[in-house]
């Protein structure tokens, strides 16, 4: 990746990074469980703590640089995890065994929510592996600030209705007549709101 | 319903303020490369971070009913 961005520092940045998802991803399931069971204050707690977390820690690693971004990425992935599991795990121990019958529904529907997501993400960051590649890592820095000051926030508050409507839809998928009301109730809200936005669920 | 977007919400506000000031803190010290550098690392680790997921807590949140082997 390194070479062919042409950035031969990425790879120090990269070695550090690249302990994030392990971090992340342990805490997800644990997260789903909350937000099924609508439990969405100890999932906005656990996210409040990181974000504090990560300013403390970039700023008390600022005169390192980026370096000090990552860092402040590990450190809020690894207490958001662990806030999750703690949160979760009394009521619901994950058993350490593996039955590919048991698991394979969940596989298949999961497999095709990540060809569903990988399909979006390249249409969301096309534009900056591009730019990345052919202009150089100073013009893709001007960017990518520019990009995260405007469209971020933006995409932050539309993950608001997606988040809560997910899951209570999916409590009431075998009421079609109520999913529809909700549904169409959500969409109303959104369409008058003053803001940038798309509908709830992809 | 509403308590839950209530609490979304709020997170979610922490967060883009926490946002917000990390970009005001690192803008003064750090160039457009370094940052250039860091957001293309940053695409590297989403899209490692989606595909270790692999749907799975989609796929949670829309099972209804499971133990804890299921889980």
């Amino acid at each position: 990746m390194a070479a062919y961005f042409d950035a031969p520092s990425l790879a120090d940045l990269l070695v550090v990074a690249a302990f994030v998802p392990p971090l992340f991803v342990p805490g997800q399931p644990f997260q789903a469980v909350l937000e099924r069971n609508l439990r969405f204050g100890l999932v906005g707690l656990c996210d409040a703590v990181g974000s504090v977390a990560q300013i403390v820690v970039v700023w008390m690693l600022l005169d390192q640089g980026i370096i000090s971004m990552v860092w402040s990425m590990l450190v809020a992935a690894g207490l958001r995890s662990l806030g999750m599991v703690v949160a979760i795990v009394k009521e619901l121990r994950p058993s350490l065994t593996f039955d590919l019958r048991i698991c394979r529904p969940t596989l298949r529907f999961g497999m095709f929510r990540t060809g569903e997501l990988i399909l979006i993400f390249l249409g969301l960051r096309m534009d900056q592996i591009v730019i990345a590649g052919l202009f150089g890592q100073h013009a893709f820095g001007l960017h990518a600030f520019a990009w995260r000051l405007i469209i971020e926030p933006v995409m932050r508050i539309n993950s608001i209705f997606g988040r809560v409507l997910f899951p209570a839809l999916s409590n009431l998928k075998d009421e079609p007549a109520e999913v529809r009301r909700l549904y169409l109730e959500n969409l109303r809200v959104i369409c008058f709101s003053p803001r940038p936005c798309r509908p709830p669920l992809q | 319903m509403v308590t839950a977007t209530q609490w979304v919400t709020v997170a979610t506000a922490i967060k883009l303020i926490g946002f917000y000031a990390i970009l005001l803190l690192i803008a003064s010290t750090v160039s457009a490369t370094e940052f250039g550098l860091f957001s293309t690392a940053l695409i590297a680790v989403n899209f490692a971070q989606m595909v270790a997921e692999g749907g799975l807590p989609e796929a949670l949140i829309f099972r209804r009913e499971f133990d804890r082997v299921e889980f």
